[in-house]
């Protein structure tokens, strides 16, 4: 069977799953917040940017934050909604005896939900990107934002590999579910964490693709505290050499199970 | 004749518990409050000069937020999914219309499972935020009273999440989809929080972890805070006992 028969497959068995609707209310709730914000968007006269570029950076780290929140639950549940199916009753044997290559059904599944991870994160970009541009007029500096969003990716590939490995693993549904949510607990606080914390931990690699943060500059003479946004510069060579790690590790771990089904 | 004799609320109990023996749920709730107490210690210990409020509040504020906010009321949702998960499964329904057990006594040994699940996280919580602050950040000031609202407050607020999750895992037949709804709750909560409406489940937790005040709750908020919960646990156990009479006919 061939890849896009076999996507075609699983389109078709997801008709009446609310599989697309899970994937839309997951991604659509949380931009919704983020529109919210942007829409109260102000400058404070307590933060202080260098440059126009650092409010686009420093938007870009709020929406990381937000991402890191939704992205690994949205992996766990939408991976587990897809393997389900061949989970119940050894379901995946009758597809091997009904000359079903496991390889293909798992790249499937893999490609099915990174692609919607993928475009819920570019949602995200384009929504926060264009209400700037809208409010401040400044030049977007794509190509730092394209590297990040490439960054964030890489994420999403070594969080979906966990993910799927677990999904297919156990049959208990609920083992994913709550790695989904230490995951997301993981990248959600990366970014209070030091350097080597993010990058011990996959989920950690979230916050790596952060552009900007800010630093105190002490309380001002009205006890509020003042802060200075700073650039970062992401380690993206790391970035990508893991993600390619992670890869690997699902072309072994698709092996493995392969030959445990059969 | 011989009559068959019920089996009661104890009995349910004892099955609820026992189908969450080996559950990969207690990882959460052990793991979940250690990672957010050792992580919220660290970054209070990093940013103590920028926090507002005493010591422990602002201790609270580091270790309560995102837990409070948003996996609290997840952990719920998973647990109740994971109640419901057997009776799901194959033909699991029509085997329990068959077992002399009376459909208030299903829905109340759940809630009473979930809300003991509540209580477990939320003591383990407060009692590693205890530890942290007197031993880890060595704080000389008393504990403050409202570490006994936190306690308290935390697993009957969220009462309301969970009562609306098991209801939604019960009518709906997939374990993932009420988790997602939870999820998306968590984000309406906040949005309901920010904007003052206060009657939306998530919100109520978000009161009740009381991550955001310094202070406790006024009499009034208290008042609106159980009100609202317990208006959320009778509407849906209401529905849900009314759904199980249904489906055991």
């Amino acid at each position: 069977m061939n890849l896009s028969k076999a996507f075609n497959l699983e389109l078709y068995k997801l008709k009446h799953k609310y599989f697309f609707l899970s994937w839309l209310l997951l991604t659509v709730a949380p931009l919704a917040y983020l529109l919210y914000n942007l829409r109260t968007f102000s400058f404070s006269p307590h933060i202080h940017y260098a440059s126009v570029e650092l409010v686009y950076f420093y938007e870009q780290s709020e929406i990381v934050w937000l991402l890191a929140l939704i992205l690994p639950v949205m992996a766990s549940l939408l991976i587990s909604k897809l393997i389900d199916l061949e989970n119940k009753n050894e379901n995946w044997r009758l597809l091997i005896t009904a000359n079903e290559d496991f390889k293909t059904l798992w790249s499937v599944k893999f490609l099915t939900v990174f692609f919607l991870m993928e475009l819920t994160t570019l949602l995200f970009y384009l929504t926060a990107v264009f209400r700037l541009h809208q409010i401040l007029g400044a030049p977007i500096p794509v190509g730092k934002l394209l590297l990040s969003f490439i960054g964030l990716s890489g994420a999403n590939v070594m969080t979906l590999t966990i993910a799927q490995g677990l999904a297919v693993f156990y049959r208990n549904q609920a083992v994913v579910l709550i790695e989904g949510l230490f995951a997301s607990f993981i990248a959600l606080i990366s970014p209070l964490m030091p350097r080597w914390f993010c990058y011990l931990l996959p989920w950690g690699y979230y916050a790596l693709n952060i552009l900007a943060t800010n630093e105190s500059l002490g309380r001002g003479s009205d006890g509020i505290m003042n802060w200075k946004i700073i650039e970062l510069y992401p380690n993206y060579v790391l970035i990508f050499g893991v993600a390619l790690l992670f890869i690997a590790a699902n072309v072994a771990l698709m092996r493995a199970l392969s030959k445990r089904e059969i | 004749m011989q009559t068959v004799k019920r089996l009661g609320f104890c009995k349910c109990l004892e099955v609820e518990f026992l189908k969450l023996k080996n559950s990969p749920l207690w990882w959460a709730v052990l793991l979940l409050p250690l990672l957010s107490i050792f992580i919220g210690s660290g970054s209070y210990y990093l940013n103590n000069e920028a926090l507002s409020g005493g010591a422990w509040y602002g201790l609270w504020t580091q270790v309560a937020l995102f837990y409070g906010y948003f996996f609290y009321p997840l952990l719920m949702g998973i647990a109740a999914a994971c109640l419901w998960r057997i009776e799901h499964n194959q033909n699991n329904w029509n085997l329990l219309g068959t077992l002399p057990v009376d459909a208030r006594d299903i829905w109340f040994s759940k809630l009473t499972v979930l809300f003991f699940v509540a209580i477990i996280s939320q003591v383990f919580m407060v009692a590693l935020y205890v530890f942290s602050g007197f031993v880890i950040l060595r704080f000389r000031a008393p504990l403050p009273a409202t570490t006994l609202w936190y306690l308290f407050a935390g697993p009957v607020c969220v009462m309301a999440v969970a009562s609306v999750q098991l209801y939604l895992s019960l009518k709906i037949k997939s374990f993932t989809a009420p988790i997602g709804i939870c999820f998306i709750g968590c984000f309406v909560g906040l949005f309901c929080y920010l904007n003052g409406f206060w009657l939306f489940p998530d919100t109520l937790a978000i009161i009740g972890i009381n991550a955001t005040h310094e202070s406790l709750p006024t009499f009034s908020e208290i008042i609106k805070v159980v009100s609202g919960t317990f208006f959320w646990v009778v509407l849906t156990s209401v529905l849900g006992i009314r759904d199980l009479h249904r489906r055991e006919s």
